[in-house]
């Protein structure tokens, strides 16, 4: 083979990786984009400070009541000895807590998973406490902090 | 698993020989010697409408086709997600363009006389995608539900309200009740995502079948083409693909600069009780809208429903053999004059209050 026709060669190789290159640099350049498009809006708005969540009157002592906040549920109860707060979410598969007024306890409906009026967990297969929530009334408002 | 295990994979279960002959065939299949640039509007209209595809899915990820929604959803779009804007403006830019380049792909065969024998079901299926572009225009028009879409819908389908006869059963049809609402959003919606692009992707495949199997058109008069044999004329690969690749570029070059540089405006939300002043339609139906007003509205309805006729059925109204437009001087003065006539219409639209 010349030296002339070793040249041709590696011309026509590089040109060749150019175009393919540039197909794929294309082809990445549409893709990625649509993808940083389809990742879901999970960042939600800040929600600072204390939120108003209702009346006093609205959470009957002794009952709970759930309340969303910022796109999370959260599970007020009334205790005598004052308001409690906890995300309504169990810890083991995500299903939606209750408060038992009559056992007086957090009840999980899918895995039977049971919680204490303080978050922490009984019996059942949740893993950890349910989080708690800051929860104070200022004249007569129920104010949660998010 | 290698390459060449996977090829004997398929090997066993396919006849690849054969299949690579007929990809070698079409790919290597020679073009006349007359292949221009001109012959890459048709790669640009197909271009174009897989782009519409491709931005048409990314846009329906957040659309809402409801009347309470519509507009709010395509508001997020444009100040939400990731480059939701230009995804919208590269939707809202290719479909003006795709109508210009449909038009243009469409002159120029009128022009160099390709629709003549044996190509006139080729022009038909061409004149009925024109056609379908057009109310993909109009019924994505209305999609985002602001007060532009609003009245221009309401306008154009009152105009549909003025045939005889059914007209306006057509009008209530149209818009799913007596005013345009929810109803019409849903049907337009319907129409817009679900039956044209299917439609169309079929009649873009007969297009193209037609195309391959009969060929290019030359300059050459009726029953006398030479048919080309191998090695003659200009290879289908590399070519015209080249041209075609320079084309793709600069189309996505020019899409993405008029998205960044003239976006489309969002608007106010459609108000059913507020007709804002001076409405116009889409810069595409501006010469046939400005026709109406001269027009008694019985005469000018029926002229807006024979031009479409007259399209599709061209080839059989002129039957000459010339395909040169200086050997056929009556269509090429028609063509002309059709051209004059729309620009002029479309200007005295553009300055009308």
């Amino acid at each position: 083979m010349s030296k002339e026709n070793q040249m041709n060669l590696s011309q026509r190789d590089f040109l060749s990786w150019l175009l393919k290159g540039g197909v794929i640099l294309t082809l990445a350049g549409f893709i990625l984009p649509a993808i940083t498009y389809l990742l879901p809006l999970t960042r939600q708005a800040p929600v600072g400070g204390m939120v108003d969540v209702g009346k006093k009157e609205d959470f009957p002592t002794g009952a709970g009541r759930k309340v969303i906040l910022g796109g999370k549920v959260i599970l007020v109860i009334h205790l005598a000895s004052g308001f409690r707060a906890f995300s309504a979410t169990c810890t083991h598969l995500g299903c939606l807590v209750d408060w038992d007024e009559k056992k007086r306890q957090i009840a999980c409906p899918c895995h039977a998973g049971f919680f204490n009026s303080d978050g922490s967990v009984i019996s059942g297969p949740p893993p950890r406490r349910l989080m708690a929530y800051v929860i104070t009334v200022v004249n007569g408002r129920v104010m949660l902090s998010a | 698993m290698s390459k060449d295990q996977i090829i004997a994979w398929l090997g066993e279960r396919f006849d690849l020989k054969r299949i690579q002959e007929l990809v070698d065939q079409q790919v290597k299949k020679p073009l006349p010697k007359n292949i221009s640039w001109l012959h890459t509007l048709g790669s640009m209209s197909l271009f174009l409408f897989i782009s519409q595809i491709l931005t048409g899915i990314l846009l329906l990820i957040y659309y809402r086709p409801t009347v309470n929604e519509a507009f709010e959803s395509v508001k997020f779009i444009m100040t939400k997600p990731s480059l939701g804007w230009l995804y919208r403006q590269v939707h809202a830019w290719g479909a003006n363009l795709m109508i210009l380049i449909v038009f243009l792909h469409m002159l120029r065969t009128f022009f160099m006389g390709a629709f003549k024998k044996p190509r006139e079901i080729t022009w038909v299926i061409g004149a009925l995608l024109f056609i379908f572009t057009l109310v993909f225009g109009f019924t994505g028009y209305l999609l985002p539900w602001n007060q532009l879409a609003y009245w221009a819908t309401t306008v154009g389908t009152e105009i549909a309200g003025g045939i005889p006869v059914i007209g306006e059963w057509t009008k209530i049809f149209l818009r799913g009740g007596a005013a345009i609402g929810g109803e019409t959003l849903s049907r337009f919606f319907v129409i817009h995502v679900i039956i044209l692009p299917w439609l169309v992707f079929f009649l873009i495949g007969a297009h193209l079948l037609l195309v391959r199997v009969q060929g290019i058109s030359t300059m050459e008069k009726v029953d006398q083409e030479i048919k080309l044999k191998e090695g003659e004329g200009t290879p289908f690969f590399p070519h015209h693909v080249l041209k075609e690749g320079i084309v793709l570029y600069l189309l996505i070059g020019i899409l993405i600069g008029l998205s960044i540089l003239l976006p489309f405006e969002l608007g106010e939300k459609a108000d059913p009780l507020q007709t804002p002043h001076a409405i116009k339609p889409e810069w595409y139906f501006l010469p046939m809208y400005q026709m109406l007003k001269y027009l008694p509205k019985l005469l000018g309805i029926l002229m807006l429903a024979m031009g479409p006729l007259i399209l599709i059925g061209w080839p059989f109204l002129d039957k000459t053999k010339a395909r040169h437009p200086r050997q056929r001087p009556i269509s090429t003065g028609i063509g002309i004059a059709m051209i004059v006539l729309l620009i002029v219409f479309g200007l005295l639209g553009h300055w009308a209050d």
